[in-house]
């Protein structure tokens, strides 16, 4: 079982960063971890034979949604008293555990599937061009899948105006 | 190997839990939430590659959950500048008025 | 008479009630209403009388089919039953014509005769029932008019109390009749009194249990031994209530039921020994605490009590004829007592204490005139028909003394009772119109303002004083009235001639009876007839004789003894049962415990509902776990992950 390094690095680095995210105390903190780990997720991505994902994923996740995180952190402005109080620890440690478990499950049963084992099969050029890139994937979003897309640019309409009036300081 | 995408994915959806469950910061919350879809995304990305013969569905897919993470991410941060203004605190464990 | 008019006899009186209870008219026509029902059904009754015996089912009341059980509302007149109604229907009427007078002035006067006549329905559903089923209905609705009348002023609490006392130790009674009725069920699968009397074998052991159960619902209506306690304040009602109901009809009835059941007292002859014993002692005490009274209508009450014992001697002593003879002449003249008592209470304003009382005799002397006949008849005067009928008890108690002890006994008590009977009725009549030197009732008025009584009353009461007087002697002329009533005992009874003694009973008794009531009567005359005989009594009241006065004139105590034994513990034991079930229990354990359950329950179904975002999520991924779990285990992914 031979593992890809760079897969290896890029994996290790978004786990690492995952992790230092969910037990920074700063909010800051975490957002930063947040960026780390997703630019790793980008390089998985790329691996994946996904470059038109990895791209939007940088632009959306990183670009807006991270963005959008650390403008409210500034905007609460919490002092470190007002940040929340942790979980007592064993609580928390039950909760690792709860999780961890879940994890275990979690990939045992994925492992029940045979084609696990197997590597991702060869890419044949006369097949498949352009996997994952922009133009076939574009192709398909506006015509296989014209609805989702559609329905998509509602459900960011709606987010809009949610976002707009429930942030408002009177209706 | 496709399992050790999925193993990853699995890990990223855990630990993302693991942040939604234990923290009482409303704001590294909703920053879990954001890291466990992303474990679904790579999950979804390494299906799709193994079977090429699906052709863009699963990016497309992957590419919708963006879509809706965007868009709850912002409405969550709304809602919690709203429950900021009222309580002034983004503890979970002050906003407790549901108790029964 | 055709057999389809009976059913009018019961049916006019209950007319009467219904238009008086329900349209209240005013008095004439109330009055009207009210006395037209029993005149009529008197009328009809003497037509029932020539033609009995007549029967006639009116309609078919209970059936049940699975047990065979058929009761009709059947009405039978036999001979029996038209003496008792002759009885009822004539000395009801003429107390309803008196009523008209007495209760002229109350404003309850519609219902008080709605209620009198109810209550001649359901005595003449008791009657002429043709079975024991139907003469119950008509002991209980008897009881019911008892308790209304009694307790008609109810405003007063003391009124309604006694209505009650009344109501409660009849149905003690009761209780026993029904469970009587139970057994004759038992007996004969009938309960019609031609079909049972006619059956041959009657096991005596079911006899005696019968006739003991019912003998114990008569107590109860006919106030004897230990259920009399009710009679002496029943005279809280108006008196022609306690002239009709508690001396002429309703405390008859008791032993008009053992004379219907004679067939099965006859088989029971254990309980006939009971029977004279208790009549006896009964009519000893009554008459014993009837020589301490001092309220008019109280001495007239106890006296009943103790002419009832009487009729059940005799009825003991298994010569019927004799007891209803009793109750026919008791009839008359207590009725004759009683409405007179009501003319003096009501010529005296409500005065009742006869201490109060004397010298009415000149002021009015045609009512004294009928009060002494009457009370020469309850004395047992020679001539009188109280005379007759008591001599006839006596001479049958007599007769059987020779072979039972406990008749023996019974009639020594019965003859002293005799005397003692003329001592009170004797006292009773001195002290209320006798002159008295320098003290008369009513003497600070002059003779014109006292009211004095009217037609209405006066006539009834002389109808009744002539039937006292005359009655006795022309029934028992030629024994006509043993010839009357042989056919219902099966047998035509003529009294033997010779008792276990050797002696003729019957003149025996008859000089017996005459020493009694000259003993009697001379006695209390002499104490009571002049001022320094009435002195010294005083002074015997208050000095040696004080303590048993005091006994006697709070009539031995009895309603204190049953307060302490009966009624006490009754009363603990409902409020126990208040306390304990009612209370605690109910209130406290089932509904208050279950609402704090439930409380409870949901204080602790609540706890899951923290409040906290991390407790539900954390909840939410443990559901998930499970049913991925679940989904691991049953697909047992372990070995597909792990081929081992």
């Amino acid at each position: 079982m031979a593992i890809d390094p760079v897969f290896a690095a890029a994996a290790g680095v978004s786990v690492v960063a995952g992790i230092a995210m969910v037990t920074r105390r700063n909010p800051v903190y975490s957002a930063i971890m947040m960026l780390v780990c997703f630019l790793a997720l980008a390089v998985v991505y790329l691996k994946l034979d996904a470059p038109f994902l990895a791209a939007m994923h940088v632009l959306v996740y990183t670009g807006a949604i991270l963005v959008l995180f650390l403008f409210v952190i500034m905007l609460l402005n919490l002092k470190p008293e007002e940040m929340g109080a942790e979980l007592p620890l064993p609580a928390r440690g039950l909760i690792a555990l709860l999780c961890a478990g879940m994890f275990g499950l979690v990939v045992l049963v994925l492992m029940s599937d045979p084609s696990i084992h197997e590597p991702l099969p060869k890419m044949d050029p006369r097949l498949l061009a352009d996997f994952g890139g922009i133009e076939r994937t574009g192709h398909s979003l506006f015509n296989e899948y014209g609805l989702p897309f559609e329905l998509i640019s509602v459900l960011i309409l709606v987010a809009i105006f949610g976002g707009v009036v429930l942030a408002k300081k009177k209706l | 190997m496709m399992g050790h995408y999925l193993v990853l994915s699995a890990a990223m959806f855990s630990i993302g839990a693991y942040g939604v469950l234990a923290r009482r910061n409303l704001l590294i919350i909703l920053m879990s939430i954001e890291l466990m879809l992303n474990g679904v995304n790579i999950a979804l990305l390494a299906f799709a590659r193994m079977h090429p013969e699906t052709g863009t569905r699963g990016h497309v897919f992957v590419l919708m959950v963006m879509g809706v993470a965007a868009a709850e991410v912002s409405v969550g941060l709304a809602l919690l500048i709203a429950v900021f203004r009222n309580r002034q605190t983004v503890d979970t464990g002050d906003l407790k008025s549901l108790k029964g | 008479m055709s057999s389809f008019m009976l059913w009018l006899i019961p049916v006019l009186p209950l007319a009467g009630f219904l238009v008086n209870g329900i349209l209240r008219p005013p008095k004439m026509v109330a009055a009207l209403v009210g006395c037209a029902g029993p005149i009529v059904s008197f009328v009809l009754s003497l037509i029932a009388f020539q033609a009995a015996p007549v029967e006639q089912n009116v309609f078919g009341w209970i059936t049940v089919v699975g047990e065979k059980l058929h009761i009709p509302f059947g009405l039978r007149v036999d001979q029996l039953a038209a003496v008792m109604l002759l009885v009822v229907t004539g000395v009801g009427s003429l107390i309803h014509i008196y009523s008209v007078s007495y209760m002229n002035d109350d404003e309850g006067f519609a219902r008080f005769f709605a209620y009198l006549n109810l209550f001649m329905f359901s005595m003449l559903v008791l009657v002429m029932g043709d079975s024991v089923a139907l003469m119950f209905l008509g002991w209980e609705g008897v009881g019911l008019c008892s308790y209304l009348l009694i307790g008609f002023w109810y405003k007063d609490l003391k009124n309604a109390d006694a209505g009650k006392k009344a109501f409660i130790t009849n149905r003690i009674g009761d209780f026993g009749f029904i469970l009587g009725i139970f057994c004759l069920w038992q007996m004969f699968h009938t309960l019609d009194f031609k079909e049972m009397s006619g059956h041959h074998a009657i096991d005596e052991k079911w006899a005696t249990a019968a006739a003991f159960l019912l003998f114990v619902g008569a107590c109860g209506k006919s106030a004897q031994i230990p259920l009399y306690v009710w009679l002496p304040d029943a005279m809280a009602g108006p008196t022609p209530v306690s002239a009709l109901i508690h001396a002429a009809t309703m405390v008859t009835a008791g032993v008009y039921m053992m004379a219907r059941m004679n067939f099965l007292y006859v088989a029971a002859p254990g309980v006939l020994e009971l029977v004279v014993l208790i009549a006896a002692l009964t009519a000893f005490m009554a008459g014993v605490i009837a020589v301490a009274q001092n309220d008019i209508k109280k001495v007239l009450a106890y006296s009943t009590v103790s002419q009832l014992g009487f009729m059940f001697a005799g009825i003991a002593a298994a010569d019927f004829t004799a007891g209803i003879f009793h109750v026919v002449t008791h009839a008359f003249f207590k009725a004759l007592l009683f409405l007179g008592a009501g003319a003096v209470i009501h010529t005296l304003h409500g005065e009742q204490d006869i201490r109060k009382m004397g010298g009415l005799g000149r002021k009015l002397p045609a009512l004294t005139a009928v009060f002494v006949i009457g009370g020469l008849a309850l004395a047992g005067m020679p001539g009188t028909s109280g005379f007759f009928s008591k001599d006839a008890i006596l001479a049958a108690v007599y007769l059987k003394s020779g072979i039972y002890m406990s008749f023996a006994a019974a009639w020594t008590l019965l003859v002293v009772t005799a005397s003692l009977t003329a001592f009170y009725t004797t006292r009773l009549v001195l002290l209320v119109f006798l002159d008295r030197e320098g003290h008369d009732a009513g003497h600070e008025e002059a003779p014109h303002e006292l009211h004095k009584p009217g037609l209405l009353m006066m006539g009834p009461l002389a109808v009744l004083a002539v039937l006292s007087l005359a009655a006795g002697v022309w029934l028992n002329a030629d024994h006509r009235f043993e010839k009357f009533l042989g056919p219902v005992w099966g047998h035509e009874e003529v009294h033997p001639a010779h008792g276990g003694h050797g002696l003729d009973a019957h003149t025996v008794n008859v000089y017996v009876s005459i020493g009694a009531f000259v003993l009697g009567a001379g006695l209390s005359a002499v104490l009571y007839a002049r001022s320094h005989g009435r002195e010294a009594v005083q002074r015997w009241v208050e000095g040696p004789m004080k303590g048993l006065h005091r006994l006697v004139s709070n009539k031995f105590y009895v309603d204190e003894i049953y307060e302490v034994l009966v009624i006490a513990p009754v009363r603990m034991g409902a409020t126990v049962a208040w306390f304990l079930i009612d209370r605690i229990l109910i209130d406290a354990i089932l509904v208050n415990g279950t609402g704090r359950l439930v409380y409870a329950l949901g204080g602790i179904v609540r706890r899951p509902h923290t409040g906290s975002i991390n407790v539900g999520a954390v909840s939410f991924v443990l559901g998930v776990l499970a049913v991925l779990s679940y989904l691991a285990i049953h697909f047992e992914a372990w070995k597909i992950a792990f081929p081992f």
